[in-house]
């Protein structure tokens, strides 16, 4: 008999179709190729259907350096210095790492700011991804840098390179423009940036 | 002696679901391949109004010659595409010129509705013939100013020689330079990601997976009667075996480009997006390479704009569409030559 009878009939066949049809889209977006991924758009969370190609088919072959170079109240210009940075693997980190959640995000958020930086209707200077890379210069600053009081403001720079290959050139991905510096305040973060003039005294990053 | 009872459970195993969703599936590629093939008929059957010209290779080229609305004494201008892309996606350019120029606009074999028949390997020297004779068989003796975007830039610079006596201009925009791939990391990054990107297209788009193509950002660009034929193509395998063979010739004979550029003796603007420039200074010293190729080339840079939007988006290629009427205006205010001879550039 293929019409459900009862109620709770009707129940299990509506749950048994729903989870089908999950699944069936599920495999349907699998394609190694991103661009069929059409269903996908209709998932505004980006949970609901699993991604089972987890790196493939290209995976990561670069890290992503977070550099900074600052301006103190002098008009001196700092070298640039490294916001972050990849630990050296130990045999330990397979159980206890939690320095790695950080270089993630680090990651993450410089490749989301990669992906913004082509797209025409983003001003990426308002962008999450750049506020937060501003804002943790910002309290890397604040944290480490004992000539923190002298500072003006700072630019960050994003580095693509990748680590093992010596053969391979470092690729800049981004450059901020100037960044004005609050007064040092352990509570606060960074001014809005500033588009014009500071930037101008500062040389060119390559 | 003891008693043993009999306990039935009730059937707990429950096989419904991965048959529902077998028959789904099969359900969704069985008109995945039907939808393929309704799409494909769309595809073949183009905008409607094409002629057709069988080229010496055997391919055959579906065109579309329109005249200038008024008198006019201007050059034909021929449109040249980029790889992957097809007459259609010129359809703002050749709207906005078409009024003051004559337009041949014509689909490289294997896209639309234009069949590949070449039974050699494929080179970009058969993509240059075919461009020869179809402007030799449909205006033979009419100046003419080749367009050429992207890759099609790369190939009108190629055909100027062989119709050297009916070439009287050549505009380029955002051009393909032989040397790219060589001397330019950013280009070479980007023909990897290419070269992975095509890899399935072609075979994924005959099983009928051609639905599951998100519609892409710049459709939303071009002039909406003519998105869903564009949407069609884009869905379609035709688009991406013709792209993923061109690929490979261009690939193959970029990595083995021997310096020599393409002689150029007419008048050559090269139109450029600014964006491809402020990213890729080296393409942007390519470029004026290519510009540096003719006795009298010039440089123009459209800001704000992208590589692709020059044809496709209405903005920037109204200002291509100026830049090329104030090229040809200023050919004929020259006067209209043959190609005099030009030395080999390196």
């Amino acid at each position: 008999m293929l019409l459900p009878r009862t109620k709770s009939e009707v129940m299990r066949r509506a749950v048994e179709l729903g989870f089908a049809s999950w699944l069936t889209i599920t495999i349907l977006s699998q394609h190694p190729n991103t661009t069929f991924d059409r269903l996908r758009t209709g998932d505004k969370v980006g949970l609901l259907i699993p991604n089972w190609r987890f790196f493939a088919p290209t995976p990561a072959q670069h890290d992503y350096h977070l550099l900074y170079r600052t301006l103190d109240t002098d008009g001196e210009q700092s070298a640039w210095r490294s916001a972050s940075q990849i630990n050296k693997r130990k045999w330990a980190h397979a159980v206890w790492f939690p320095g790695r959640r950080q270089e993630k995000a680090i990651f993450d958020v410089c490749g989301e700011l990669g992906r913004l930086i082509v797209r025409k209707d983003v001003k990426v200077t308002d962008s999450a991804a750049y506020r937060l890379l501003r804002d943790f210069v910002t309290r890397h600053l604040d944290e480490s840098d004992p000539r923190r009081g002298s500072l003006k403001g700072f630019q960050f720079l994003v580095v693509l390179y990748s680590g093992h290959d010596d053969s391979e050139d470092p690729q800049y991905s981004f450059i901020s423009p100037f960044i004005r510096l609050p007064e040092p305040d352990p509570t606060d973060h960074a001014d809005d940036a500033d588009h014009a003039g500071a930037a101008d005294r500062l040389e060119p990053a390559a | 002696m003891t008693a043993t009872t009999r306990i039935t459970m009730p059937p707990v195993r429950n096989d419904a679901l991965p048959r529902i969703a077998g028959g789904l599936l099969s359900a969704v590629v069985a008109s995945g391949l039907t939808v393929q093939q309704l799409r494909h008929r769309r595809v073949l059957r183009g905008q409607g109004d094409e002629s057709f010209f069988e080229t010496s290779t055997g391919n055959v080229l579906a065109y579309q010659l329109t005249e200038a609305e008024g008198p006019d004494s201007s050059p034909v201008l021929v449109c040249e595409t980029g790889l992957c892309s097809t007459v259609e996606h010129w359809t703002w350019l050749r709207r906005m010129l078409g009024r003051d120029h004559p337009v041949l606009a014509y689909n490289r074999a294997g896209y639309g509705r234009s069949e590949y028949r070449l039974r050699e390997p494929f080179s970009l020297a058969a993509a240059v013939a075919d461009l020869r004779d179809l402007v030799r068989e449909v205006c033979p003796s009419r100046p003419v100013v080749l367009v050429g975007h992207s890759l099609g830039g790369h190939l009108t610079l190629r055909t100027i020689e062989p119709l050297r006596d009916l070439v009287i201009g050549v505009v380029l925009l955002d051009p393909s330079h032989p040397a790219e791939l060589l001397r330019s990391r950013m280009q070479a990054d980007g023909a990897n990601v290419l070269t992975s990107a095509l890899a399935l297209m072609p075979e994924s788009a005959r099983l009928g997976l051609g639905s599951l193509l998100a519609s892409p950002p710049w459709l939303r660009w071009l002039p909406e009667d003519m998105r869903p034929l564009i949407l069609d193509q884009f869905r379609d395998w035709k688009l991406w075996k013709a792209t993923v063979r061109e690929w490979r010739a261009t690939h193959t004979e970029f990595l083995n480009h021997d310096g020599v550029l393409p002689k150029v003796g007419v008048p050559l603007r090269l139109v450029a997006a600014a964006t491809t420039h402020a990213r890729d200074p080296i393409q942007a010293g390519l470029h004026r390479e290519l510009v540096g190729t003719s006795p009298d080339g010039d440089l123009c840079l459209i800001e704000d704009a992208r590589h692709d939007e020059l044809v496709m988006n209405e903005q920037p290629a109204a200002q291509v569409a100026e830049l090329i009427r104030e090229f040809t205006v200023g050919l004929r205010t020259c006067g209209l030559r043959p190609t005099p001879d030009a030395p080999e550039v390196r």
